[in-house]
C-alpha cells in the first residue's frame, strides 16, 4: 500500500479544480489575488504541469471562494465544467465507455487522479445501482460544497455523454440548505435532506443504456494514461479513506491502525485532527455503513448484525445505530434495498 | 463588474469635493490661526471636541457613500451640496472649541450659517429623492414588485433569486388573489456553454433576464430561479392568460437562437385557504415550486429521447479535443 496523503501532502493537481476556480473567478471579473490570499498558490504555477498542491491549500481556497461568491451556486458551475476541464486524464476514458455502468467502473478506479477529495461505495440494489459518497483530505470542512461539485460534475457528464438529462435519486447528509433551488434545477426532483450519508441512486436499465460515443472506443490505449498516472502518484488514498477501507476488512483500535500504517497513535491522532476527524468518527462511518448494507441484505435481523459489527448485544447495536442516525434501524430497511 | 467609479465624471466629481473640503480643512484654521489666539490646554472641553467631531466625521461619511454611489443628476447635486455644507457646519463648530473666535464679528457669522442652509437643501434633496425613487420602484416593477432586498440580487442577471421569488410567492398566497406561476429553462444551455464558452453563455443569461422582464405586464415578476431556469409569477391571471404567456415566452426564445421549456401552474383558490399562518404558507409555495421542477424535468427527458441524433452532432462537437470537428449545432442559429 501505498502512503496515505495527509493535510499537508502535495497530491492535488492544480491544473484541474484550481485552474477552473481561478478562470471561472477571472471569467466574473472578480479579485484573483483576493482568491489566492493566504493559500501559497501562485497564479503563474496553477497551469504548469505537474503541479501540486495540498489538501490544506484547497481547502483554504475553497474558503475564500466560498466567501467571495456572491450567490449559492459555485459547486453547481465548477461540476459543469468538470468534463473536460477538469478530467484531466480521464477525459479519453470517459468518452470511450459503452455505458454508465463501465463508465462508473473507470471513474472508480482512477478518481484520485481527478477528485481525490471523494471516497466512494457501491452497492446493487434489486433494480438500483447504490452509490455511497465519503469525504477525504479534510473536505469535510465543506461538505456541502464538494458534495455538490461532485453530483453536479455526475448529471454534466452525464448529460454530455448521453444527450439526456441525468436521472436518478439523491439523498444528502445535511439539512435542506438555502440554495435548494440549484438542487432541483441540477439533480432533479427526486432529492430529500437529512440522511446519514450521502447515497446517489441510478436505475440499472438507465446504467446500461449507450453512451454516445461507445462505437469509438478502441484499442484501449485510453486506458493507459490514467493507469502510469497512478502509478507513478506518490499515494492512492487520502488518510480519512484509508483508515475507512482497513476499518471495513476489519475492525480495528486506534492503536493498531497506527501500527498498520507505520506511525504512532499519537500521530495518527494528530493528522487525523488536522483535517478537522478523530479516529472515533471515522469508525462510527464505517460500521453504519456496514450496518446499512447488512439491513439491505435479506435474512438478517438485528441481533445477527450486532454480532457482525462486534457489538455486544442487539441493544447496544440499536442504541448506536440511533445514535448515529437518529432513527432506529427499522427505519432504513430498505435504504440501499 | 461595473463599478460606478469607472466613469470619468464621477471621478472628477468626487476629486472636486474632496480637494474643497481638504482646502477648507487647512484655510479655516490657518486663517483663524492669523487672526486670534488659540485656547489655553486646560480651557478646552475635551468632550464637546469628541462629540462635534463625530458629527463631523459621520457627516464625512455620509458624504462619501453619496458621492461614491449615486448616479450624477440634480438629485444628487443637491444631497452632495447640502451634505458639504453641513459638514462644513460641523468642522466650523469644532474649531471654535479650538480658537476664541467671539473676537471676529464676520466670522461668527459665517459660522452659524452653514449648518441650517445645509440642512435645508438635504431636505430639498431627500424630497427629489423620494419622486425619483418612485419612478426607479416603477421601472423595476417586473423585477422586484416593490420588495427590495439587495443581498437577493442575482449577480449575474441582476435579476432577484429564488429565495426572493419564495417570498413573493408567500406573500402573493397570503392575499389569496389569483395567481400564475411559469417555469422556463433553456434547453441545451450546457453545450452552449462548452461550444460558444461560458461568457457567450453569461450574456444569454443576462439578454434572456433583460427580455423576459420586458416582456411581462407591471403587475408580474420574474426571478432567475438557478442556472439557466427563470420562474414567473402572474398576478390576477387567468388560465388563459398563463397559458398563452407561456407560448408566447417559448416562441419568444428563437429570437435568442435558442429552444426553452416551458411549464405552468395555476394554483386552484382551493389549495389556499383562509388564515393559514406563514409556516403553511411557506409550505404551500415550496410543492407550488416543486411541482414546477417535475413538470420541467419531464419535459426535459421527453425531449431528450425525443432529439437524441441533434443532441449527439452537439456533443460530439462539444468533444472536439477528441474527434474531428463536426458541423455546427441545428439548435442554436445566430440570433435573429
Amino acid at each position: 500500500m501505498k502512503p496515505l496523503a495527509t493535510w499537508q501532502d502535495k497530491c492535488i493537481d492544480s491544473q484541474l479544480l484550481v485552474a477552473s476556480l481561478v478562470g471561472l473567478f477571472k471569467q466574473r471579473g472578480m479579485d484573483c489575488d483576493k482568491l489566492l490570499r493566504g493559500t501559497g498558490i501562485f497564479i503563474t504555477d496553477i497551469r504548469k504541469p505537474g503541479h501540486y498542491i495540498s489538501p490544506k491549500q484547497l481547502i483554504k481556497l475553497v474558503d475564500n471562494a466560498l466567501t467571495m461568491w456572491p450567490s449559492g451556486d459555485l459547486g453547481f458551475l465548477l461540476g459543469q465544467l468538470w468534463l473536460p476541464s477538469q478530467s484531466g486524464v480521464l477525459t479519453a476514458g470517459l468518452f470511450c465507455a459503452r455505458d454508465l455502468n463501465e463508465l462508473g467502473r473507470f471513474w472508480y478506479k482512477y478518481h484520485w487522479l481527478t477528485q481525490p477529495w471523494l471516497q466512494c461505495w457501491r452497492w446493487q440494489g434489486d433494480s438500483e445501482w447504490h452509490f455511497l459518497l465519503s469525504l477525504d483530505l479534510g473536505a469535510e470542512r465543506h461538505a456541502q460544497f464538494f458534495i455538490e461539485l461532485s453530483l453536479s460534475s455526475l448529471t454534466a457528464s452525464c448529460k454530455q455523454l448521453m444527450g439526456r438529462s441525468w436521472c436518478g435519486s439523491v439523498r444528502f447528509p445535511y439539512q435542506e440548505p438555502s440554495n435548494v433551488a440549484q438542487y432541483y434545477k441540477y439533480f432533479g426532483t427526486d432529492i430529500s435532506f437529512d440522511a446519514p450519508l450521502c447515497r446517489v441512486s441510478m436505475a440499472k436499465d438507465f446504467m446500461q443504456q449507450a453512451l454516445l460515443f461507445a462505437a469509438q472506443a478502441q484499442g484501449g490505449y485510453q486506458f493507459q494514461s490514467p493507469r502510469y498516472a497512478l502509478l507513478a502518484s506518490e499515494s492512492q488514498f487520502g488518510l480519512a479513506a484509508g483508515v475507512r477501507l482497513c476499518l471495513m476488512h476489519n475492525n480495528m483500535s486506534l492503536p493498531q491502525m497506527a501500527e498498520k500504517l507505520g506511525m504512532s497513535p499519537a500521530t495518527l491522532k494528530r493528522r487525523l485532527a488536522e483535517m478537522g476527524l478523530n479516529f472515533g468518527q471515522l469508525a462510527d462511518e464505517t460500521r453504519l455503513i456496514k450496518a446499512l448494507y447488512y439491513l439491505a441484505a435479506p435474512q438478517q435481523d438485528a441481533h445477527s448484525i450486532a454480532t457482525s459489527l462486534s457489538f455486544s448485544d442487539a441493544s447496544n447495536f440499536r442504541r448506536s445505530f440511533k445514535r448515529w442516525t437518529g432513527q432506529l434501524p427499522t427505519y432504513f430497511r430498505f435504504w440501499l434495498a | 463588474m461595473h463599478n460606478i467609479l469607472e466613469h470619468p465624471a464621477k471621478s472628477f466629481r468626487l476629486a472636486i469635493v474632496y480637494g474643497l473640503s481638504l482646502l477648507l480643512m487647512f484655510l479655516v484654521p490657518l486663517l483663524l490661526w492669523q487672526n486670534t489666539s488659540a485656547k489655553v490646554f486646560t480651557q478646552v472641553d475635551w468632550l464637546d471636541i469628541a462629540a462635534e467631531g463625530a458629527l463631523f466625521i459621520m457627516g464625512m461619511c455620509w458624504l462619501m457613500v453619496i458621492v461614491s454611489v449615486r448616479p450624477s443628476g440634480r438629485v444628487t447635486h443637491l444631497l452632495v451640496i447640502g451634505l458639504s455644507s453641513y459638514c462644513l457646519g460641523c468642522y466650523l463648530d469644532l474649531l471654535d472649541e479650538i480658537f476664541i473666535v467671539k473676537t471676529l464679528p464676520i466670522y461668527n457669522w459665517f459660522e452659524k450659517l452653514p449648518t441650517p442652509i445645509g440642512l435645508v437643501i438635504l431636505t430639498t434633496g431627500l424630497w427629489q429623492w423620494r419622486d425619483e425613487q418612485n419612478v426607479v420602484n416603477r421601472q423595476l416593477q417586473t423585477r422586484e414588485q416593490f420588495y427590495r432586498q439587495h443581498q437577493l440580487t442575482d449577480s449575474l442577471t441582476l435579476l432577484n433569486d429564488a429565495n426572493a421569488f419564495e417570498h413573493h410567492l408567500v406573500k402573493q398566497l397570503a392575499r389569496q388573489q389569483p395567481l400564475g406561476l411559469i417555469m422556463l429553462d433553456i434547453d441545451y444551455f450546457h453545450q452552449f456553454n462548452q461550444l460558444k464558452g461560458a461568457e457567450e453563455g453569461d450574456r444569454l443569461l443576462s439578454e434572456v433576464a433583460q427580455w423576459l422582464s420586458s416582456q411581462l405586464r407591471s403587475q408580474d415578476l420574474v426571478c432567475r430561479y438557478a442556472g439557466d431556469r427563470f420562474v414567473i409569477l402572474l398576478n390576477g391571471a387567468i388560465a388563459s392568460l398563463v397559458s398563452t404567456m407561456a407560448e408566447q415566452l417559448q416562441q419568444g426564445m428563437s429570437a435568442f437562437g435558442c429552444e426553452a421549456c416551458v411549464a405552468w401552474v395555476l394554483p386552484s383558490p382551493k389549495t389556499v385557504c383562509a388564515n393559514q399562518s406563514q409556516q403553511q404558507l411557506k409550505g404551500e409555495a415550496q410543492i407550488l415550486l416543486k411541482s414546477l421542477n417535475e413538470k420541467i424535468s419531464q419535459q426535459k427527458s421527453q425531449r431528450a429521447t425525443a432529439t437524441v441524433p441533434s443532441s449527439q452532432t452537439m456533443a460530439q462537437s462539444a468533444a472536439g479535443t477528441l474527434h474531428q470537428p463536426s458541423p455546427p449545432i441545428h439548435s442554436f442559429s445566430e440570433p435573429r
